[in-house]
């Protein structure tokens, strides 16, 4: 494919995902909060499964708010929003200022659209957060060709202008009243508020008029109450009708503008990205190697001879026929143990997102070199440490056989057997002399992100930093960097802690301030297998840039199993500021059982429970939705015996984490992505040390169901 | 002074970081993310249309198989080599390492071009050109999604026997019998069209690939 045909794939849809036409099947406008809606009121639809939509609002009071919203399941959204809202916060004199405000909201889909009946949606607005936007809603959509409508029934922010008494009242009196809204510290799931007080009714319609331009009108019982209470002049509304307009510029970006209240005026941006939608298909990597075939056995008896294993200068031979096929796809041989019918090769694969097709790879690698008399294959990918998983065995005619097969990904997974490498012998295994000792350095850029802390949505750090790893032999690694800032913005967080915990990450803003070279990280580590199923973990050093000390870890993982559970334990040490080798008088130990949990259709929970870095008790659990080209959107919550008033605004810790794999973006295989963590708050409660080789992110690839999970890009 | 020289010391260092060194560049991620813009925006070397570069003495000295390829959305016309065979299936290959898989001459998969098809069960289709047509025939096309799993579409497709054509290819004629394949099934409809000689050799093709790659014509040029 022409590069310029490359580029503007690309550039056109990075977005939008690889379509063509004007629109993007499926994905909906929305609202003004970020879900698919009208302009203050949502709609019962939701978006894809999957998609993940960046929207961003600008009113012309000056409100900003900015969502990013997920389709965790074809029925359940959940959405992050930061918000700017001016002249909020009572100064006490009789003024305000602004405030920034982080909150969640949740949507589940009751029915889905069908003949006659409407989609109907439940709707949490901002239960997770301040609850500035906080509101409930029941609505349902019907759409009839170009004309779509919607109405429900809405509590809090919703159930404003021309409000009853709470049907839901007749089950509970405690529906009847619904609690003042209470700015605090924020960040409790509001539960007492939840569909309580008095209820209102929304409506709208929007219209199709073509693909691309789609009008909007709608009822909004919202009134601005707390824009407008204890004094505060912010919005003043003058109609309860809302006018909009929505135009998709390019498939997956629209712009929208809409008249509001009678008195403000929006502009909305809606971005549409979906992990299911790679810009460049599949990837754009070179074709592998074919199989190479052997001579048939009737017609070519000699070839099949087992005499170059005698042979002195046979298996040097062959390794060196191995290692440059291995090469020429991009894998580095390490170790083999040849036999006249087996061969065991022991690759590191850095290149390639799925090991299940390093795997493939290798396998074609290896019938182009191996005597024909070599029918087992057995190929052990190993990771970054150079500790082996699972051992894959294949028959190397069935790799004959079902290279082209329709079906053939299936079947060479239905042929192959996998066996912990930790079973195999050691007799016999022959370690290639480059392979160690080992070491990689690299000069490069860095960045460091700050999201959404209390005065600025993004702050980041660019220089450049110098890293090194030496590895002496398999599991061994020494590893380090420096890093010079060169410019950035995370220096000027100036809000001194008021934390009555131990300090361990309130003063996070101390250590952005450094100017000068520091190291992030520098450490020893010994990773290795204690027994099958079992891997292991030491290390000491500067473990990351706020702590040093000593750490380690075991962690269980049988093949097959959804299930792994792993302990660590550290002891460490607060850094000094300026990142040298210095530390302050402040110690701790933590320590963790975790369970990780894959439930199967990309679905992994986590569970830790144990002590965390101020000394507190307690649990966080995550879930994370994966898929199969590394794409991974997942949310945390930590709750601890340190009570909402100790742990300070925010409550208890909470979070979403993001990663973009960049071969998705680029079509080009690279393990490297984009990851980034949106913690609203950095507390001291519920913080963790930020280790960089925490076992199961480095060994889950290796055996199913990672390892299977993925396999239909074996053939690739 | 000092400062000015501090400042420009670490614009010079940052430059030099962004470049990357090392033996141990390809992790980064900004590094890489750098590298793939300036690729996409540099000025593309000037590829030549192969259809403009082939001519009938080139392809009669040709010592190798080769298939001229026109992927019909862009209007681009390359050749590939034959680089392999298993089991009944070709692989033909290009420099920049893309390839087309074909048994019997139908498309069975390609490589290389991102929005790829990974295999095709066209046994159904092999024997319907063999006897002139058939109703019903079953073609599963198996691609990965986006999200890198694999995805079997299945199409129900009528082959029709349509008529006869005399293709005349770089100077050389060559009678063939057109069928067309008209499928329809959850991963949408299509129609592919065949030229195929007394002898069985598909002489040209157009097929659809995968909607976003759109229709890839064939023309077998030597053999």
């Amino acid at each position: 494919m022409p590069r310029w045909t490359r580029a503007a794939l690309f550039a056109v849809t990075f977005v939008a995902g690889g379509v063509a036409q004007a629109q993007i099947a499926g994905v909906r406008s929305i609202n003004t909060y970020g879900v698919p809606g009208l302009i203050e009121t949502p709609s019962a639809q939701m978006q894809p499964d999957a998609e993940l939509t960046t929207s961003l609002t600008l009113l012309s009071n000056d409100i900003g708010r900015g969502q990013l919203a997920f389709q965790i399941l074809p029925r359940v959204e959940g959405v992050f929003r930061y918000a700017s809202v001016p002249d909020f916060l009572p100064r006490g004199n009789g003024e305000f200022t602004r405030t920034y405000d982080r909150s969640f909201d949740v949507r589940v889909q009751l029915l889905e659209e069908a003949g006659w009946r409407p989609a109907v949606t439940v709707g949490l607005q901002d239960f997770g957060g301040t609850g500035i936007y906080g509101a409930e809603y029941l609505v349902a959509t019907k759409s009839f060709g170009d004309l779509t409508v919607s109405g429900g029934i809405g509590w809090g922010r919703l159930g404003g202008r021309g409000s009853f008494g709470n049907p839901l009242g007749v089950l509970d009196d405690r529906f009847d009243d619904r609690p003042g809204f209470d700015f605090g510290q924020g960040g409790d799931f509001s539960l007492d508020r939840l569909f309580r007080g008095d209820a209102a009714l929304f409506a709208g319609v929007q219209y199709d008029v073509t693909d691309r331009l789609t009008f909007k009108v709608e009822y909004s019982p919202d009134e601005y109450r707390v824009e407008q209470a204890r004094g505060r002049d912010i919005i003043d509304p003058e109609t309860p009708l809302n006018f909009g307009v929505d135009y998709a510029i390019r498939p997956g970006i629209r712009l929208g503008l809409q008249a509001i209240q009678g008195t403000a005026v929006g502009l909305t941006f809606q971005f549409a990205a979906n992990p299911r939608r790679a810009p460049l298909g599949s990837g754009l990597e070179e074709t592998p190697r074919p199989v190479t075939l052997r001579p048939d056995f009737r017609e070519n008896p000699e070839v099949w001879s087992r005499g170059w294993v005698a042979n002195p200068a046979g298996p040097a031979a062959v390794r060196t026929a191995l290692d440059a096929a291995l090469a020429e796809a991009d894998l580095e041989l390490v170790a083999t143990r040849l036999d006249a019918t087996q061969a065991e090769i022991r690759f590191r694969n850095r290149r390639y997102t799925t090991e299940s097709q390093a795997i493939g790879r290798a396998a074609r690698a290896a019938t182009a070199a191996l005597p024909p008399s070599v029918e087992t294959l057995i190929l052990v990918p190993l990771n970054a440490v150079g500790t082996a998983g699972s051992a894959v065995i294949l028959q190397r005619s069935d790799v004959e056989r079902f290279e082209n097969a329709p079906d053939g990904a299936a079947q060479i997974l239905a042929a192959s057997r996998r066996v912990d490498a930790v079973a195999l012998p050691n007799e016999g295994l022959v370690t290639e002399p480059e392979a160690y000792p080992r070491f990689r350095w690299a000069l490069g850029p860095y960045t460091a992100t700050t999201t959404f802390d209390p005065d600025n949505p993004f702050r980041i750090d660019v220089g450049a930093q110098l890293s090194g790893r030496y590895q002496p032999a398999p599991g061994i690694v020494l590893d380090g960097a420096v890093r010079q800032k060169i410019a950035g913005n995370r220096d000027e967080y100036d809000r001194r802690s008021n934390s009555v915990l131990p300090r361990v990450r309130t003063n996070t803003y101390l250590f952005a301030k450094e100017d000068g070279p520091f190291i992030p990280y520098l450490t020893a580590n010994y990773i290795f297998r204690p027994a099958p199923d079992f891997h292991g973990r030491l290390s000491a050093g500067l473990l990351e840039t706020q702590f040093g000390g000593v750490s380690a870890e075991v962690l269980w993982k049988r093949d097959g199993s959804p299930l792994a559970i792993g302990a660590e334990v550290n002891r460490v040490r607060q850094r000094e500021f300026d990142m040298a080798f210095g530390f302050r008088d402040l110690d701790a130990t933590t320590a963790f059982v975790t369970g990780y949990y894959d439930h199967g259709n990309g679905f992994l929970s986590q569970l830790a429970v144990g002590r965390y870095l101020a000394g507190d008790e307690g649990a966080t659990y995550a879930l994370a939705r994966e898929f199969a080209n590394g794409w991974r959107i997942g949310a945390y919550a930590t709750k601890t015996n340190v009570s909402s008033e100790e742990f300070g605004e925010g409550s208890f810790d909470k979070g979403i984490s993001l990663r973009i794999p960049l071969a998705w973006m680029t079509g080009q295989q690279t393990q490297t992505g984009a990851g980034f963590t949106i913690q609203p708050l950095l507390r001291d409660g519920g913080a963790r040390l930020n280790l960089r080789n925490r076992l199961y992110p480095l060994v889950r690839d290796q055996s199913a169901p990672d390892l299977s999970d993925d396999w239909g890009r074996f053939w690739r | 002074m000092t400062r000015f020289w501090r400042h420009a010391g670490l614009a010079a260092a940052f430059a030099l970081a962004l470049t990357g060194c090392g033996n141990d560049i390809r992790q980064s991620p900004l590094r890489l993310a750098t590298a793939a813009v300036v690729d996409l925006v540099r000025p593309d070397t000037p590829s030549v249309d192969a259809r403009a570069q082939l001519t009938p003495e080139l392809i009669a000295s040709a010592p190798v198989s080769i298939l001229l390829v026109i992927q019909q959305q862009e209007d681009v016309g390359f050749t590939l080599l034959a680089n392999s065979a298993n089991l009944g299936v070709i692989e033909w290959r290009n420099t920049a390492g893309q390839s087309i898989l074909r048994r019997d001459g139908i498309v069975a998969g390609t490589r290389g071009f991102g929005f790829d098809r990974m295999t095709t069960d066209v046994t159904g289709l092999i024997r319907a050109l063999a006897t002139g047509g058939a109703d019903g025939v079953v073609r599963v096309n198996r691609i990965i999604d986006g999200a890198g799993v694999i995805e079997a579409h299945r199409f129900l497709c009528n082959v029709r026997l349509v008529g006869t054509e005399t293709l005349t290819i770089y100077g050389r004629s060559y009678d063939t019998r057109t069928y067309t394949e008209s499928c329809d099934g959850p991963g949408g409809r299509f129609t592919n069209r065949y030229w195929v000689e007394a002898s069985g050799t598909i002489r040209r093709s157009v097929e659809r690939i995968t909607p976003e790659l759109g229709d890839f014509e064939f023309v077998r040029l030597n053999d």
